[in-house]
């Protein structure tokens, strides 16, 4: 019901403005209070927005679907939680991944489409410079399994405004019943191509020199310091099994490592040690996200920089979805996602890129270097 | 004026209430043929037609701590943005030409409340001529549902990048505002929205937390308050309650969802003097019939207070048409009378403006 008194009131709900200030990255904002979605208030009528990524556009794509949703789907880990996507390029099974969303491919499953069975996997290769991971799924019968791979075009042909489909996994609440959806979302190639330099990897603490090691001054939201649950005046007293008293230290151990690679840290609160597993991320987003304000809606990915070119889009993604296929409008794959960066941003590592390196992967694995006989 | 000759039709319009808002557009987006992909495709042509042309004219604005974005749209080099970009008229701001060179610019006037803005680009001792785009002075065309495009610098200037680029829908459509699934971020501030045409129908302002939930300032009040903005006033008229005040709620009838209701109607309000009840029906507003609740505020709130509009109703069996001369709304912590009206005639230089009126500032 809208009161009187409300009726006319500026939303109360509004605002977070859109200019980008230093203030917010040196930290002394507030972050913004998160705004309540009005949405699930309004009758059942008014929910019908006419949305980008509605039932119109979805009928439109319905045999662009039922075209590529077979050469994707995603991996999960043992408790069932969506980690990547994958796509399929060859049609033993094999399929390639973000690889630093899937630290071990072994322990992971992964489901081909909703309310189906997950299926073992293999790890082949992966590749750190290009974020990518091959893998097969392994048949537990004596039929094997074949799966539809993508069909490459260049990405070439794709300039800024090009319409480009890939898949989404919205992922069920908790405690809601049934499948989830996985289905083709639509958007534009929206920004020049480009490398994307890599900044490195970092955990997300300031802090100062204390007496057994550093004493943990600021965690940075969404960062792996957050993630390992750290908190202010922990006192950090090793990584990877070595002190680290100050920040230039912490920075020399964690700069020879990628974002994506665990570390180990020990940690001392109100006495107590312990010793946690820290996934480290891409320091260029951890700082611009140091307060939260990134409104990135659903997460950004643990690595989202150091790639040697990337197609960027603006289709509704989550970190989960990347290493999903990239396809145009004819469901010819041009690119493979590789992260959720911010808000508006993600990234896909064009096909140019890695089709080289995956026919020698495919080529390596199909047919092994026969055993030499050993002659008498 | 180049820019003064483009608007100067509007202004009358806005002010004689014979606005139209928003059609019917369920009835247009059923009469639209079916969604396909050649029908998309049509649409990717149509944005990548546009953009070589539109993108000449955005501009990051840097002032203060802050970088946003912002559009020209007078050869004479008048820029559009948000009033939080701005922020005071005779501001200095420092403008990133889409070539990479610098330019500078002095904000003129604003409106805090709806988030419209304007700036000048100086004007050098020989004059040239900068690319502009052009504003859709009809806001009524502009509709739910309709397909539209955002540009700006995310993040502030990019070399390597470049401009950002989104293509969605408006999603709704307010009195001074529209809400699309373009999605935008910090540093989008102030550039802007398009229609297929290339035409400017919004200045981006705002986000809320969902993906789907980006506000842009409409046309609407940059258009109401063009010479004013233009003189370096700061715009008080809509401060106090967003346009045009009448002083009911309305409903969705719980009977019939497609029907519009009055929930309450304030004492001694317009609504009230005009012989507004509660439970009536609202079927028309000048002349046009009434998609929903939210239509209806649109509606009221798109008009100055002064303006007379014509309401039908229905109450019980009796259809009726009341003549209702909308009021300004209360402010909410003082007495009505001691609201002043704003100023219309008389440009205040920047110095000498009115102080804003002591809202919440946009942060």
């Amino acid at each position: 019901m809208i009161t009187a008194s409300s009726f006319f009131r500026q939303r109360a709900a509004l605002t977070m403005t859109l200019t980008v200030t230093a203030l917010a990255f040196a930290g002394r904002l507030p972050p913004p209070a998160r705004a309540e979605s009005r949405l699930e208030k309004l009758p059942g009528s008014l929910m019908a927005l006419p949305l980008l990524n509605g039932p119109e556009v979805r009928r439109a794509l319905a045999d662009l679907s039922l075209q590529t949703l077979p050469s994707a789907g995603w991996l999960e880990d043992q408790k069932g939680r969506a980690l990547a996507g994958v796509t399929f390029v060859g049609a033993e099974g094999y399929f390639i991944t973000k690889a630093s969303e899937v630290v071990r491919l072994d322990d992971c499953r992964l489901r081909p489409r909703p309310g189906e069975s997950t299926l073992a996997v293999r790890e082949i290769r992966r590749e750190v410079k290009l974020d990518l991971a091959l893998g097969q799924v392994i048949s537990t019968s004596n039929v094997p399994i074949t799966v539809k791979p993508v069909t490459w075009a260049p990405s070439a042909g794709a300039g800024l405004g090009h319409w480009l489909v890939s898949p989404a996994l919205t992922a069920l609440e908790q405690g809601q019943e049934g499948v989830p959806h996985f289905e083709l979302n639509l958007g534009v190639l929206s920004a020049a191509r480009r490398p994307i330099p890599g900044m490195g990897a970092a955990l997300g603490i300031t802090g100062r020199p204390a007496d057994k090691g550093l004493h943990i001054t600021s965690v940075a939201a969404e960062s792996p310091a957050r993630t390992a649950g750290l908190r202010e005046n922990d006192i950090l007293l090793e990584i990877a099994g070595q002190p680290a008293p100050s920040i230039p230290e912490v920075n020399a151990i964690i700069q020879k490592r990628q974002p994506g690679d665990e570390v180990q840290i020990k940690v001392l609160r109100q006495g107590k040690e312990f010793r946690k597993q820290v996934r480290l991320a891409s320091r260029s987003r951890v700082v611009a996200n140091w307060e939260g304000d990134d409104y990135a809606n659903g997460g950004i990915s643990i690595r989202t920089d150091d790639f040697p070119e990337v197609i960027q889009h603006d289709m509704p993604l989550y970190p989960h979805d990347m290493g999903g296929p990239v396809f145009d409008l004819k469901g010819r794959a041009i690119a493979v996602n590789m992260a959720r960066a911010d808000r508006i941003t993600t990234f896909a590592l064009p096909m140019e890129r890695f089709r080289d390196t995956l026919e020698k992967w495919l080529e390596a694995d199909r047919h092994p270097p026969a055993a030499e006989k050993v002659n008498k | 004026m180049p820019a003064f000759s483009l608007f100067a039709r509007v202004l009358p319009l806005v002010g004689a209430g014979v606005f139209c808002l928003m059609p019917s557009t369920r009835a247009e987006l059923s009469a639209a043929k079916p969604l396909d992909i050649p029908a998309l495709l049509e649409v990717q042509k149509t944005v990548q037609s546009q953009l070589p042309r539109v993108r000449q004219s955005l501009v990051v604005l840097r002032h203060g701590d802050g970088t946003a974005s912002g559009v020209i749209v007078s050869p004479d080099g008048l820029i559009l943005t948000a009033a939080h970009v701005t922020m005071k008229p005779g501001a200095r701001i420092t403008v990133v030409m889409p070539d990479g060179s610098l330019q500078k610019a002095t904000a003129l006037g604003l409106d805090e409340k709806t988030d419209a803005g304007l700036a000048q680009l100086d004007r050098k001792g020989k004059q040239r001529t900068w690319p502009f785009v052009e504003v859709e002075r009809d806001v009524g065309k502009v509709s739910v549902g309709s397909w539209c495009f955002a540009i700006g610098h995310p993040g502030g200037w990019d070399k390597e990048r470049g401009l950002v680029l989104r293509v969605g829908r408006v999603l709704k459509q307010k009195a001074n505002s529209l809400e699309t699934d373009c999605v935008l971020m910090g540093g989008d501030s102030g550039g802007p929205l398009f229609d297929l045409k290339g035409k400017l129908i919004g200045i981006h302002s705002q986000i809320l937390s969902e993906r789907n939930q980006n506000v842009h300032v409409s046309m609407a009040p940059f258009l109401r308050s063009w010479d004013r903005m233009k003189g370096s006033q700061i715009i008080q008229t809509w401060a106090t309650g967003s346009g045009g005040y009448l002083g009911v709620s309305v409903m969705r009838s719980e009977t019939n969802p497609d029907a519009v209701e009055v929930e309450e109607v304030i004492p001694e309000s317009p609504a009230a003097r005009a012989g507004l009840k509660s439970l009536d029906r609202l079927l028309e507003v000048n002349r046009e019939t009434l998609i929903d609740d939210s239509h209806f505020a649109a509606i009221v709130r798109q008009r100055a207070p002064g303006d007379v509009i014509t309401i039908k109703i229905r109450r019980g069996e009796l259809e009726r048409v009341l003549e209702v001369k909308l009021g300004q709304k209360p402010m909410e912590d003082a007495p009505p009378a001691a609201a002043p009206p704003a100023p219309t005639k008389t440009p205040a230089p920047a110095g000498k403006a009115t102080p804003a009126p002591k809202s919440p500032p946009a942060p």
